[in-house]
């Protein structure tokens, strides 16, 4: 009877000169950039991790449902103070971006245990956070004037 | 083969097995004749050059072993784990599946490829391979330390604790093991047994530089100074913040303004101390140890 443990289930689908992010740096772009920031982020990420493509979908649609929930809180709280809306939204960037670290977890784990170096966040974080998070501010305050 | 390159080649192993590789390969350059195609020679010098991160030529060393003696169980062995890290993980499958096409039981085959698979991010298969090498071996630290990689890919950080402790109760020696006890108990909250274990694991280990920046962390972590930054090295920072503003805003939706205006200064504090201790520690924790 063959052995199923024993046969080959390695193929070629991890890049191993890929250098992906730190979890924890992805949560200050998340914090400081919004939800469009952070899934980009996320996203790009999770190809350099090999995640496979099915559980990259999810993040996407994570970070859609998240867009969708901060332009759905913006409108409800239209009476709110300023500060209180800013709060809100980000709330949901951050719970957006826990469900998607969660994702690319078992990946990063694997990575981690390959013992090979983390790329640097700096540069691609602060272009997110600042092309990415002005453009969501722009969507949202579209959508509250609607 | 004359007695003093016997002699050479026993102390080449023994050099080996004391965690000096470099002296092994030292006394491998002086073999001559005969001794020099010897299958201990190819798996010494391979094994040497693997612990000395050299794996490039390490699998050129060991593919010229295998197919001087053919496939010879150790030989492959240690290629699976240079190819493997050397990031060529295909081919360290291929090597792990050839020593078991001729022995499927072999508790170190089956460890070895269960790492490459986990390196490839197949938990799943990794654990399982896991329990076939302990059902064929009896307990030892290499089955207890396998366990307790599987469990950290798994994020099972407690298990991972656990069954690190059982690696270091066979082995209380074994830096590989501490390595693992520290790294847990980092991640269980108990960052003072964590600094031990590894930086006892970075001193049996020298010039291994992730360990030695790991101990280093470590040490900055159980600083007095960072104590009260525990929970954003226990938690992620988010989790920590998510649990700061529901406190203000549930202050403050009980009527209690004054109360949870103060815990919003003592917050943004917080944040300021998180922000400005640590490279100020980490600067003078780096000038006491050198860099």
């Amino acid at each position: 009877m063959p052995d199923e443990l024993l046969r080959p289930t390695i193929g070629a689908g991890v890049d191993m000169s890929a250098r992906p992010w730190r979890l924890v740096s992805q949560t200050y772009v998340a914090f400081f950039g919004g939800v469009i920031a952070a899934t980009v982020i996320a996203f790009l990420n999770s190809r350099r991790l090999g995640v496979p493509s099915d559980r990259r979908r999810l993040i996407l649609v994570v970070g859609a449902i998240g867009l969708v929930l901060a332009a759905v809180v913006i409108t409800l709280l239209a009476d709110e103070t300023s500060s209180g809306i800013r709060v809100a939204i980000r709330l949901v960037a951050v719970l957006a971006c826990l469900a998607q670290l969660r994702i690319q977890q078992p990946m990063d784990r694997a990575f981690q245990l390959r013992g090979s170096e983390y790329g640097s966040l700096w540069g691609p974080g602060i272009a997110a956070v600042i092309g990415l998070g002005l453009l969501e501010a722009l969507l949202l305050a579209m959508v509250a004037a609607l | 083969m004359t007695e003093p390159a016997e002699a050479r080649l026993q102390l080449a192993g023994h050099w080996l097995q004391i965690g000096h590789p470099e002296r092994t390969l030292d006394e491998l350059q002086g073999l001559w004749g005969d001794a020099v195609l010897d299958y201990r020679a190819y798996l010494f010098r391979g094994a040497a050059l693997h612990a000395l991160n050299r794996n490039a030529e390490a699998v050129g060393v060991l593919r010229d072993g295998l197919s001087h003696h053919g496939p010879f169980l150790p030989l492959l062995q240690v290629l699976g784990s240079s190819l493997r890290a050397e990031g060529n993980l295909p081919e360290a499958e291929a090597a792990y599946l050839r020593g078991l096409s001729l022995d499927p039981n072999d508790p170190d085959l089956l460890i070895g490829y269960a790492m490459v698979c986990l390196a490839a991010g197949q938990t799943e298969k990794a654990a399982a391979l896991v329990e076939r090498a302990a059902s064929h071996a009896p307990e030892s630290a290499a089955v207890s330390a396998a366990r307790a990689q599987v469990a950290f890919a798994q994020g099972r950080h407690k298990d991972m604790h656990r069954h690190s402790q059982e690696a270091l109760s066979y082995d209380p020696e074994d830096p590989g093991a501490r390595a693992l006890h520290g790294a847990s108990s980092m991640l269980t909250g108990d960052s003072k047994s964590g600094y031990h274990s590894l930086a006892s694991a970075a001193s049996s280990h020298p010039g291994d530089r992730d360990l030695r920046e790991a101990a280093r962390e470590a040490k900055l972590i159980n600083h007095p100074l960072l104590r009260p930054l525990r929970p954003l090295q226990r938690f992620n920072p988010l989790v920590v913040w998510v649990g700061a503003v529901a406190v203000i805003y549930g202050l403050r939706l009980a009527g209690l303004g004054p109360v949870a205006a103060i815990v919003a200064v003592g917050w943004f504090a917080f944040c300021v101390y998180s922000w400005v201790a640590p490279p100020l520690v980490r600067r003078w924790i780096n000038r006491k140890w050198g860099s």
